[in-house]
């Protein structure tokens, strides 16, 4: 294995494949720092470009694009508080707090480091992977799933901030929102007033950007200020880097986590940085998660980048994608002659192994290439928010629009951003909304299947209990813990 | 107008849409129904319980001094623009209308000269159909002139 590695490693440093990787990888950085584009735009792009391509350059290209979407999607979301796509919405919780305060390079420095860091770690997992991954794969069955998703759906709760009440009505109206359209049991339509577009249920690249980025626009003209408040940068990227390397293990853990959950197909990638913030939120000590903590950024980016190595694991060994980005690469997959499945292991294995280096090898370089960015792009949290709204504005109804191509999309825009909006002054959680919408779906479709493949009987699986426990532990864990401590410092121990 | 206020009426109006759509579930088919009508009674039961105990802290505090203020006015100036923005682009077009959008607002309300706003306007026009004609961006079309 240690060999094909290595005669793989020879494949990919060729000038013709790096040249292809390096134009990927500033397609996917382009892509986003678009808000509303994503992987999935990104890889529609190059399809057309992979047909008939031998496949060693044709993969240097696409996992070129798709390893760095999310590293170039961190500068939105730093600095403006705007998804660039759906994998860095949990970036925005920290990042743009800390934009606000002019530390916008050092947010972006800590992010793109952990990025790349992410991004190698799922690369490393994927290789790892390879012999152990068939039989870890078919022991998620429907019930697993849905607990899986529960556990997504715990975070809305972690993410509430001061108020519960407010925190479950916001998951609760996102997972109402994610029920618009038709049904995954039966085919019927739900709330759509019979018009046409909500017949497929709204998309979420414009529920995110509805949701964050309409908000922004307003509050940006009603201040009249720019989203750095200090006037001023503080603090650079390699402050932010070294910030990264103080919290190596949150590094560790988080990217850990993405490869994991990025390896269950169905789950869906946009929860992955959620439930990454959730999880350094309850281990990591004395936080301030939510106000501009550094490690509230690092958490995030670090699952982001490592849950596209874990994704490509199901997706080439099993062909089962698990998400939109990863069925548009096995299309290319057969532009190219090949075929995802147990081949990939086999007489395709140094192509497999190929794509273990892109993902690694794209991802240091896209990070640095952003670093390099950092210093000038930074400067636009200075403009005042009268000279830049209006701009975005045009720049987010045109994301907007390409999720469907549909005038829909500009008016759930519109519509979804007002609600977005109150909410905002109303010091109302938006995560949990987006949570809620995001596994509306998965929540429906595999407890409808749970129920009517196993009865009530699945309840009794053991991995069902050990989530339903971790579930449990992850939303009173907090609060028990906090009640002995006060006992304990009322007591005087 | 008075915040508090403010958050009683938005969760009473969520309370409103929830009843509404745990009421339509109902008419929905067995397999369509369990989820929305489950998850409209929960938001229903919270949204109610939320809206009760909002109602009778205002109550107790009536009294204490003055409550923070939201602004209402600006906002929805600012909304106008937007919505005046989809209006015309629906009506003349994405270029068109980004032209008179944008010089419009950064006459008005960025205070920029008319010359300054002119080529900020020609400047983010080129690099939209750029970046348009690069990445193969679809753009929203005119109803009436199919631009």
């Amino acid at each position: 294995m240690i060999e094909s590695a290595m005669e793989a490693l020879r494949i990919v440093l060729d000038p013709s494949r790096i040249l292809f990787m390096c134009l990927g990888i500033g397609l996917g950085i382009v892509v986003g720092l678009l808000p509303g584009l994503g992987g999935t735009v990104g890889m529609s792009l190059l399809l057309p470009f992979v047909f008939g391509m031998d496949p060693f350059v044709g993969m240097a290209l696409l996992i070129g694009m798709v390893a760095v979407v999310h590293t170039g999607d961190t500068f939105p979301s730093v600095l403006l508080g705007i998804p660039g796509s759906s994998g860095s919405q949990a970036t925005i919780m920290d990042g743009f707090p800390l934009a606000k305060k002019g530390e916008a390079s050092r947010a972006m420095g800590a992010a793109l480091f952990c990025s790349m860091i992410g991004g190698v770690i799922g690369g490393v997992a994927l290789y790892l992977a390879i012999p152990i991954a068939a039989p870890l794969i078919t022991s998620f069955n429907s019930p697993v799933l849905f607990m899986l998703t529960m556990l997504g759906l715990s975070m809305a709760g972690l993410l509430a901030g001061d108020s519960p009440a407010k925190g479950a009505l916001s998951g609760l109206m996102g997972l109402m929102i994610g029920s618009v359209g038709s049904a995954p049991a039966i085919t019927e339509y739900r709330y759509t007033f019979d018009f046409l577009y909500l017949s497929n249920g709204l998309s979420l690249p414009v529920v995110a950007l509805a949701i964050f980025a309409f908000p922004i626009l307003i509050t940006m003209l009603t201040h009249k200020g720019s989203v750095a408040e200090a006037n001023r940068l503080k603090g650079g990227v390699l402050k932010g880097v070294g910030d990264a390397l103080k919290n190596k293990f949150l590094i560790m853990r988080s990217a850990v986590l993405g490869s994991l959950i990025g390896f269950i197909p169905g789950l869906g990638g946009s929860v992955v940085d959620w439930l990454a913030y959730g999880a350094g939120k309850k281990t990591v000590r004395n936080n301030k998660f939510g106000e501009g903590d550094i490690r509230g950024v690092i958490a995030p980016e670090s699952a982001n980048n490592a849950k596209e190595g874990g994704s490509l694991i199901p997706t080439l060994l099993f062909g089962i994608p698990g998400s939109g980005t990863t069925a548009i690469l096995l299309g290319g997959l057969i532009l190219m002659g090949l075929e995802a499945g147990p081949r990939m292991l086999t007489t395709e294995l140094p192509l497999t192994l190929s794509i273990v280096w892109t993902l690694v090898i794209a991802n240091i370089i896209g990070a640095i290439l952003c670093m390099t960015l950092v210093k000038p792009i930074s400067k636009l949290s200075l403009i005042p928010g009268e000279k830049l709204v209006p701009f975005l504005t045009i720049l987010l109804l045109i994301g907007a629009y390409q999720s469907n191509f549909a005038w829909g999309d500009i008016i759930a825009f519109i519509a979804i951003g007002l609600l977005g909006y109150i909410m905002t002054i109303l010091d109302w959680p938006r995560p949990p909304l987006l949570i809620g919408f995001v596994l509306a779906i998965s929540a429906e479709r595999y407890y409808w299947i749970s129920i009517e493949r196993y009865g009530w009987e699945w309840l009794s699986n053991p991995i069902v209990i050990t989530i339903g426990v971790l579930i449990v532990m992850l939303l009173t864990g907090g609060s028990i813990m906090k009640k002995i401590s006060n006992n304990l410092q009322r007591e005087g121990v | 107008m008075n915040k508090q206020t403010l958050n009683v009426i938005f969760t009473f109006c969520i309370f409103i849409v929830f009843v509404w759509a745990a009421v339509t579930a109902l008419t929905f088919s067995r397999l369509a129904q369990f989820f929305p009508l489950y998850v409209s009674i929960a938001g229903s039961i919270v949204s109610g319980i939320y809206l009760v105990k909002e109602v009778i802290k205002i109550r107790k505090q009536k009294d204490q001094g003055s409550h923070p203020k939201v602004l209402i006015i600006k906002p929805i100036i600012y909304t106008g623009w937007i919505v005046g923005y989809v209006i015309t682009i629906s009506l003349l077009g994405l270029l068109i209308a980004s032209t008179i959008y944008l010089i419009a607002f950064l006459l008005i309300e960025s205070k920029f000269t008319f010359f300054k706003a002119l080529y900020s306007t020609g400047i983010a026009l080129v690099i939209i159909t750029v970046l348009s004609n690069l990445l193969n961006i679809a753009w929203p079309q005119s109803v009436l002139l199919g631009l």
